[in-house]
């Protein structure tokens, strides 16, 4: 596997993003091609081709999906003359959802559908819990690891507004009730109080995304390597920034709450991250740096030396 | 380690008796997962500090994970958003990728020497896929005759994702 992504890195011919270009994202046996024009990714299907010849491996055409998106004009682009082999793979419409490492997006960067299919999943599980054998205590450890982890895998990522995350929320507590077999009428509160409360301290979906730091975890992540995705995360808090005409976080918090910016037009990763920072969330852009390797500053404006907590 | 039972899981979208839309799981004793899990994590360390794995490979290494390669995804086509430029994109399904892989060229790649493992483990685990056998359990506890395994990693065994990624 590791000599075919070298022999691809080696063509070249993908997406520059800072001074990276990347055409291979790859995840143990789960490879994605990306480029920018459809020679370039004829080129890497041949190599795709050779590598699979030479190692005696076999891709899977019923599997493989093919889609291409034009930013610029708006619409699906001709991928007729693309070609593995002698097959030619699936083609999806850009705006299609192709599910990649288990979320749904389509090429428009659109995640309408990822949170629909948890909303739906949540649904059809907590439906299961009617009939059952289980006492209470084991509906709750149910509810807590197989119908919350649905929402937490893509929490950060899928770009939840609050309306969508409140009907989420009204859903677990459907199924804690459920759990308990008490009247749908009890007041939430009996679950959401902490113990300390005398309440059960179920987690709330908002606090997952916010406090709970789901997103401060992603960016940790994706801060951690001196690699095209630092750079990324960077540009992005750069942009985000400069969107708001702030130069620290603490600004940034004041506009926002001011403002009551509506983040869904900029969907990225550091706009949510500053988002849920002006909803209380406390810190962090500089701990985060300083955690991550590296010494790389970015060009302002930016988050640069004048960030604070 | 010489006869691995295989249990075989349902794949999603799985009906009635269809193999091939079963995953074989591998059940392992738990002298051999201990060991395999030292090595696991002696050859992880050696290929990070080498440099060996691609920096686009993020699976079974430390520091990475899917939710950073989804994060990368999105960030990328938010690029080309930005750009107002186009995008091509293949997702590709590798079958059978474990199952595929073969054994003569790996354990050439191990008895290099530089990934971690020393001459005497490479031997052990190259003994341990040597003359071996697996069962195969079926729905009905039933198992199967011994049949010999010539090719591919054993999916279960905590050794093969990195193995793998060779």
């Amino acid at each position: 596997m590791n000599v075919m992504l070298r022999w691809l890195d080696l063509k070249g011919g993908g997406l520059s993003q800072g001074d990276f270009v990347t055409n291979t994202l790859c995840l143990a046996d789960d490879s994605t091609l990306m480029t920018t024009n459809i020679h370039d990714m004829n080129i890497l299907l041949a190599c795709v081709n050779s590598y699979c010849q030479w190692a005696g491996v076999k891709i899977n055409m019923g599997k493989t999906k093919v889609t291409g998106y034009d930013s610029k004009r708006k619409c699906f682009l001709d991928l007729s003359i693309l070609q593995l082999g002698n097959s030619k793979p699936m083609i999806v419409m850009s705006w299609d959802p192709v599910k990649y490492l288990g979320v749904r997006l389509t090429m428009t960067g659109d995640l309408t559908f990822e949170r629909e299919n948890v909303r739906k999943n949540t649904l059809d599980t907590i439906k299961q819990l009617t009939k059952h054998m289980y006492h209470p205590q084991q509906i709750y450890w149910v509810v807590q690891f197989a119908i919350i982890p649905i929402f937490r895998y893509s929490a950060a990522i899928a770009n939840w507004d609050s309306q969508e995350i409140v009907k989420l929320e009204n859903l677990w507590m459907c199924a804690f009730k459920k759990a308990w077999k008490v009247n749908t009428s009890m007041p939430d509160v009996t679950f959401w109080a902490g113990p300390e409360q005398g309440g059960l301290g179920t987690p709330k979906a908002r606090a997952i995304i916010t406090g709970t730091s789901e997103t401060i975890s992603l960016l940790n992540q994706c801060m951690c390597l001196n690699n095209d995705l630092r750079q990324v995360t960077i540009k992005d808090m750069s942009q985000a920034m400069a969107h708001l005409g702030c130069s620290t976080i603490a600004e940034a918090k004041v506009e926002l709450q001011w403002s009551g910016e509506d983040w869904k037009q900029h969907p990225s990763l550091c706009h949510r991250f500053l988002a849920y920072t002006s909803r209380g969330m406390q810190i962090e852009w500089m701990a985060i740096q300083e955690r991550s390797i590296g010494t790389w500053m970015p060009t302002r404006p930016g988050p640069s030396s004048q960030m604070d907590s | 380690m010489g006869v691995d039972i295989h249990h075989t899981h349902p794949k999603e979208g799985w009906r009635g008796e269809i193999l091939k839309l079963k995953r074989p799981i591998c059940l392992m004793n738990t002298a051999a997962q201990i060991v395999t899990s030292v090595w696991a994590k002696r050859l992880s360390k050696r290929l990070e500090q080498q440099s060996v794995l691609e920096g686009s490979q993020e699976g079974f290494r430390p520091d990475r994970s899917a939710q950073r390669q989804i994060s990368s995804f999105i960030s990328a086509l938010q690029d080309v958003e930005r750009n107002q430029g186009t995008i091509y994109v293949i997702f590709l399904d590798i079958e059978n990728h474990l199952n595929t892989i073969s054994l003569p060229a790996l354990f050439l790649l191990l008895h290099t020497g530089k990934f971690g493992m020393n001459e005497n483990d490479v031997q052990i685990l190259e003994s341990c896929y040597e003359h071996s056998h697996m069962r195969v359990i079926h729905a009905d506890g039933e198992k199967s005759a011994k049949i010999p395994l010539h090719r591919g990693l054993r999916q279960g065994c905590p050794l093969s994702p990195i193995l793998g990624e060779l």
